[in-house]
């Protein structure tokens, strides 16, 4: 929405989230590092900033683990849409610790010689031709350069000056990231650490993380039973759609359509949010509007466009209710078109 | 990864960097505005300046040329 621009949209409810993030973070590093103590192989004697280089890096691994979980996890249950609402500052503070991760790493094995440490960081492991023994580093300083611009460019001022396009492509690129995360962890921990606490975290990360977008796309895909009358779609049965929320349509040819039902109107627009690009249909109707999960931007169920003084627009679609059920046109109305809600019980039901 | 290549990469990045910075510095001090009119003044507080002087900074060669190809305001 036009405005001016904030350092952070913050509210009571992100004030807490932020809160108890913080409160885990530290809790993690303090656990980290006093077990790390406790259970060290007998002979070994880690130092205070070796025993931080390994609690800040699997705790940078298990945050991006978990954000890449949110959007799916949210898609199955409404309980995991607050951490959806708070993925940016998850992500700026996952980067922030991936951060002192690589400092660390650079001042502890690097910084004492009298080359520079980012040229030692590039050849003190010349096995580029290895697979197995590839200088992990190398792939770790990449992803971090990959999260940086992610976390420097989350800022509605980027949406704004990038455009949703480059800004969603840009940030697509975690994906990236994390693949080289968890080589850099394969390669890198996981060779001459013996104990089974870092083959959980990669294992059990990799692995949810994989499952979890196998699903979600599977069931997304699922448009079979959605073939309705005339070419328009099956959302669901009236009494199936929660109030105030969204059913997520995906035709075959199109963007997605979100379904939302405010009390007895039902009306349809599209699932991206003109902000961030953002699922709308993740979202809820607040005040009669269509709330974006991200960011909060506000969209009029009966036109798709934001309320005044805001002016973006978002496409609308038909919407009709036979015998109980509820069937979307797929095709889209232009940014910002009126399109009268289906009233459940109402004139326009049919059947 | 020869140590002489490595000084070679090295020294890009930091030149990279160095411009980045430069660049940073040009938006925070009016290229914002120009680009964006939401960012005019006020509209774009110094602590926004720098919040989003990473980026662009680490973005220096897209926002550079916005800066001087960009006619029309940006969507929202």
């Amino acid at each position: 929405m036009s405005h001016d621009y904030k350092m952070v949209q913050w509210n009571p409810f992100k004030k807490r989230f932020d809160v108890w993030m913080l409160s885990g973070v530290a809790l993690y590093l303090v656990s980290f590092i006093t077990l790390t103590y406790a259970t060290q192989p007998e002979g070994n004697s880690f130092t205070p900033i070796q025993a931080m280089i390994r609690a800040t890096g699997t705790l940078a691994f298990l945050m991006l683990n978990f954000i890449l979980c949110i959007g799916p996890l949210a898609r199955f249950s409404h309980r995991f849409r607050p951490f959806l609402y708070n993925r940016r500052h998850i992500g700026v503070t996952t980067f922030l610790i991936a951060l002192v991760h690589g400092g660390l790493v650079l001042l502890w094995y690097h910084g004492f010689s009298e080359t520079n440490a980012f040229v030692s960081l590039f050849i003190s492991n010349p096995r580029y031709d290895s697979i197995s023994g590839f200088p992990f580093e190398v792939l770790g300083f990449i992803a971090l350069i990959i999260m940086f611009l992610m976390a420097a460019t989350s800022h509605d001022f980027w949406n704004a000056n990038l455009g949703p396009g480059i800004w969603k492509a840009l940030h697509m690129s975690v994906y990236v990231a994390y693949g080289l995360l968890v080589a850099h962890m394969a390669l890198g921990a996981l060779q001459f650490e013996k104990r089974p606490i870092f083959f959980l975290v990669l294992g059990t990360g990799a692995g949810t993380v994989i499952l979890l977008h196998l699903v979600s796309s599977i069931a997304s895909l699922r448009i079979s039973d959605r073939i309705g009358h005339e070419g328009w779609l099956r959302v669901a049965e009236v009494r199936e759609l929660e109030d105030k929320r969204a059913k997520i349509i995906r035709p075959v040819d199109g963007d997605a359509i979100a379904v939302f039902r405010d009390g007895d109107r039902i009306a349809a627009v599209s699932n991206i949010c003109r902000h961030q690009g953002g699922p709308l249909g993740e979202g809820k109707v607040v005040d009669g509007c269509i709330t974006c999960p991200w960011h909060g931007f506000q969209y009029r169920m009966e036109d798709g466009q934001s309320p005044p003084p805001f002016t973006e627009k978002i496409a609308t679609y038909a919407t009709r209710i036979m015998n109980g059920t509820v069937y979307v046109n797929p095709k889209p109305n232009p940014p910002g078109t009126p399109q009268a809600p289906s009233e459940v019980g109402g004139s326009n039901e049919q059947g | 990864m020869s140590e002489a290549a490595a000084e070679t990469l090295v020294l890009a990045l930091g030149i990279y960097a160095l411009i980045g910075v430069l660049v940073g510095l040009i938006y925070m001090f009016g290229g914002a505005g120009r680009i964006d009119p939401a960012a005019k003044g006020k509209g774009l507080p110094l602590r926004v300046r720098l919040l989003v002087f990473p980026g662009i900074a680490g973005l220096w060669p897209l926002m550079l040329t916005k800066l001087f190809t960009q006619k029309e305001p940006p969507v929202s």
